[in-house]
C-alpha cells in the first residue's frame, strides 16, 4: 500500500491577500507555485499571478486556474474526457505497471483512457482544468486504496465528472495578465517584474520526499508510469546530492537574490525553520516582519 | 449607541446574527458552538482548542453579514444543504472575529477555514488533506451534522446525519475525523449538544480590562535585534491572558490560561457594554 504522508504545506490564498492588502501589493510571483490554488484564489481577488514550476502537470494546472480566464468545458466535453469515445484506439495497457500495486484494472485502464482524451483536448485552458479535476480522482483512489471500508464507491466516470464539474466552477478572471511558466525560478522571477515574491521554499531533500500524488500525476501526464521525478530537479540549485546546512543555505540565498528586483519578499516557513530564513532574508533586506499565525504557518515578510 | 447585554451574551448576539444571515433558525450558531465544542473535548484537545472551537461555532457563519453586499460567485446548493452565496464568506467572518478583541487565539482561522473539504475542494482556500487545520476541519463536520438535523425541509435523525457525513469521508471529511465523530456522537447519543463546560478562573474584572486594553504590538528578540510583530485581537487577548494569569500567582497560572480567553472576552462585553 502507497504511502500517503501527512505534511501538506498549507498554502492559503486568502491569506496571501491579506498581506497583500495590508501592504498595497498588487502583483505577486510564486516561482515554486505547486498545485496553484492559492494564486487562484489571489487571481480572483484581483491581483495580478505569476507561477511558475518544473512538474509540468503543475503548469498545465495553472494553465486552467491562473492563465485561463474564461475558458469553459460543455459537458458533452466533459463526457469525452471521462468515457472512452467508441471507435476512438485507446492506449489501455499504458499504465498497467500500476494496476495491482497501486490501482485495480479498471482504474488503470482508466487511467490510460483519460491520458489519451486530455491530451486530445483543444486548448490549454481546458487541458489544466481536465488534468486537476482527474487528480481529484487519483487522490480519491489513492485514499480509498487505505481505507476500502470508509470510502464510498463510486464509479470512475462519475467520480472524474464530479471533480472536472467542480474545477471548472473556480475559473476566474480579473481583468490583469496572468501567467505560468514551466521554468526554475530564476527563469520565472527574471520573466514578470511583480510588486511581490511570494516563497514556499522546497525543503532539504524534499525532492525525495514527494508525494506519491503529486509524482504519480506527472507520470500519468507524461504517460510514463516509471518516471523519477528527482532527475527534473537534478540540475537545479535544490537538486544537489549533499544534504548539508551550507548548501541548502545557497540555494535559498541564490532564490533571495533572484528576487532583488520585488519591493517585498514573503517567505513563508514553520517554527523550525524560520530563523534560518530570518537569517538569510535580513542579509539581503534589513526590515523584516514577522507574522507568526500558528506554529506551523509563518510568514517573514521582507521590505526592499 | 451601546446594546445592553449580559457578560456573555454580546457573541450569541453575534452569533444570531450570523444564522440570520445565513437563513438559518435562530439558535443554529450556539448549538453548534456547543457540538464543535464537545466534538474537540472528545478528541482530546486541550481547553484553550476548546475555547476557540466553541467561538468559532457560535460565529462561524456571522460573516454572511459582510457577504451579503459583497459582490461574489455563486455555489448552487450542497449536498448537505445550502451554501452561503459567497465563499468569501467565511473570510468576511475570520476578518470580523479577528477584530473583536478578547477571543481565544486561533478561532478567526477556525472560522476561515470550517468550510474547506479534505479532497481540496472547499472555500475559501481549497487546502486539503491535513492542510487544514483539523479543528477547522471538525467544526466543519459540526456544522454539517447540524444543517442536517435542523434541515426544515427534511430533518434527520442524528444516526442519519451520521450516515450522510460517513458518506462523504474522504472527500469532504477526513476519514480520521468522520471515524472520531462517529465515536463521539455514538458516546454521547442525546448530549452531544450539552452546554460545553470551561473551568474559568474567577478573575478580577478590571485586571483583565487593562491588560486588555494595553498594546497592540510586540517585540521579539530575532538574533541580535528585535522584531515587530503586528499582534492580532486573538494574540493581544492571549497576551492579555499571561498578563493576568501572572497578576494572580504562580499557584493558578494554568487553570487562569486555561480559560482566561474565553472569560476575558466576556468581561470585556461586559465592561464596555458591547457592542458599541
Amino acid at each position: 500500500m502507497i504511502d500517503l504522508p501527512a505534511r501538506t504545506r498549507r498554502v492559503s490564498g486568502t491569506r496571501l491577500l491579506d498581506l497583500c492588502r495590508e501592504r498595497g501589493i498588487a502583483s505577486l510571483a510564486d516561482p515554486f507555485m505547486g498545485l496553484p490554488t492559492h494564486l487562484n484564489v489571489l487571481k480572483r481577488h484581483g491581483v495580478a499571478v505569476h507561477g511558475g514550476d518544473l512538474l509540468e502537470w503543475f503548469v498545465r494546472a495553472g494553465e486552467g486556474l491562473v492563465v485561463n480566464d474564461f475558458t469553459i468545458l460543455r459537458d458533452s466535453e466533459v463526457a469525452e474526457i471521462v468515457e472512452m469515445i467508441p471507435g476512438r484506439i485507446y492506449p489501455t495497457d499504458l499504465f498497467r505497471a500500476w494496476e495491482g500495486v497501486f490501482f485495480s484494472e479498471e482504474q488503470a485502464r482508466y487511467l490510460g483512457v483519460w491520458h489519451a482524451n486530455v491530451h486530445a483536448l483543444r486548448s490549454d485552458g481546458q487541458t489544466g482544468v481536465a488534468v486537476l479535476g482527474l487528480w481529484h480522482v487519483l487522490c480519491h483512489w489513492l485514499l480509498k486504496s487505505r481505507h476500502p471500508d470508509e470510502m464510498v464507491d463510486v464509479p470512475p466516470s462519475e467520480l472524474a465528472w464530479n471533480y472536472i464539474r467542480e474545477t471548472q466552477r473556480w475559473v476566474a478572471g480579473n481583468g490583469r495578465r496572468n501567467t505560468v511558466r514551466r521554468a526554475d525560478f530564476a527563469t520565472t522571477l527574471a520573466a514578470v517584474r511583480t510588486d511581490a515574491v511570494y516563497l514556499a521554499p522546497p525543503g532539504r531533500s524534499a525532492v525525495r520526499r514527494v508525494d506519491a500524488r503529486v509524482w504519480m500525476w506527472e507520470a500519468w501526464w507524461q504517460g510514463d508510469p516509471y518516471l523519477n521525478v528527482e532527475r527534473l530537479y537534478r540540475d537545479t540549485v535544490f537538486g544537489g546530492r549533499t544534504n548539508d546546512d551550507g548548501s541548502y543555505d545557497r540555494a535559498i540565498d541564490e532564490v533571495l537574490t533572484a528576487a532583488a528586483n520585488a519591493p517585498y519578499v514573503i517567505v513563508q516557513s514553520n517554527e523550525r525553520e524560520s530563523s534560518r530564513f530570518e537569517r538569510l532574508l535580513r542579509a539581503q533586506r534589513p526590515n523584516v516582519e514577522t507574522l507568526i499565525f500558528a506554529p506551523d504557518e509563518i510568514y517573514l515578510i521582507a521590505k526592499r | 449607541m451601546t446594546v445592553p447585554v449580559g457578560p456573555d451574551g454580546a457573541l450569541e448576539v453575534y452569533s444570531a446574527v450570523g444564522d440570520a444571515f445565513a437563513g438559518r433558525r435562530i439558535g443554529f450558531g450556539r448549538r453548534r458552538a456547543a457540538l464543535a465544542a464537545n466534538f474537540a473535548r472528545h478528541r482530546g484537545r486541550d481547553d484553550a482548542a476548546v475555547a476557540a472551537s466553541w467561538v468559532a461555532g457560535l460565529l462561524a457563519e456571522i460573516g454572511c453579514a459582510a457577504a451579503a453586499d459583497a459582490p461574489g460567485e455563486t455555489q448552487p446548493a450542497g449536498p448537505s444543504g445550502p451554501l452561503p452565496t459567497d465563499p468569501d464568506a467565511p473570510l468576511h467572518g475570520a476578518h470580523l472575529v479577528a477584530a473583536l478583541p478578547g477571543l481565544p487565539a486561533g478561532a478567526a482561522d477556525l472560522v476561515r477555514w470550517h468550510r474547506e473539504r479534505d479532497d481540496g475542494t472547499g472555500f475559501p482556500d481549497r487546502l486539503r488533506w491535513d492542510g487544514i487545520p483539523a479543528d477547522a476541519a471538525a467544526l466543519g463536520i459540526a456544522h454539517a451534522f447540524l444543517e442536517l438535523v435542523e434541515d426544515e425541509g427534511e430533518p434527520r435523525g442524528p444516526q442519519e446525519a451520521v450516515f450522510a457525513i460517513t458518506a462523504e469521508s474522504g472527500r469532504a471529511y477526513a476519514v480520521e475525523l468522520v471515524r472520531a465523530f462517529r465515536e463521539f456522537i455514538a458516546a454521547a447519543p442525546d448530549r452531544w449538544d450539552a452546554p460545553p463546560s470551561f473551568a474559568l478562573p474567577a478573575l478580577d474584572d478590571e485586571v483583565v480590562s487593562t491588560a486588555l486594553n494595553s498594546g497592540g504590538r510586540q517585540t521579539v528578540p530575532s538574533g541580535t535585534s528585535t522584531t515587530a510583530v503586528a499582534l492580532t485581537p486573538c494574540d493581544r487577548a492571549t497576551a492579555a491572558a499571561d498578563r493576568v494569569a501572572a497578576a494572580l500567582g504562580p499557584d493558578r497560572i494554568a487553570a487562569a490560561r486555561a480559560g482566561a480567553c474565553v472569560h476575558a472576552a466576556r468581561a470585556f462585553f461586559h465592561l464596555t457594554g458591547a457592542p458599541a
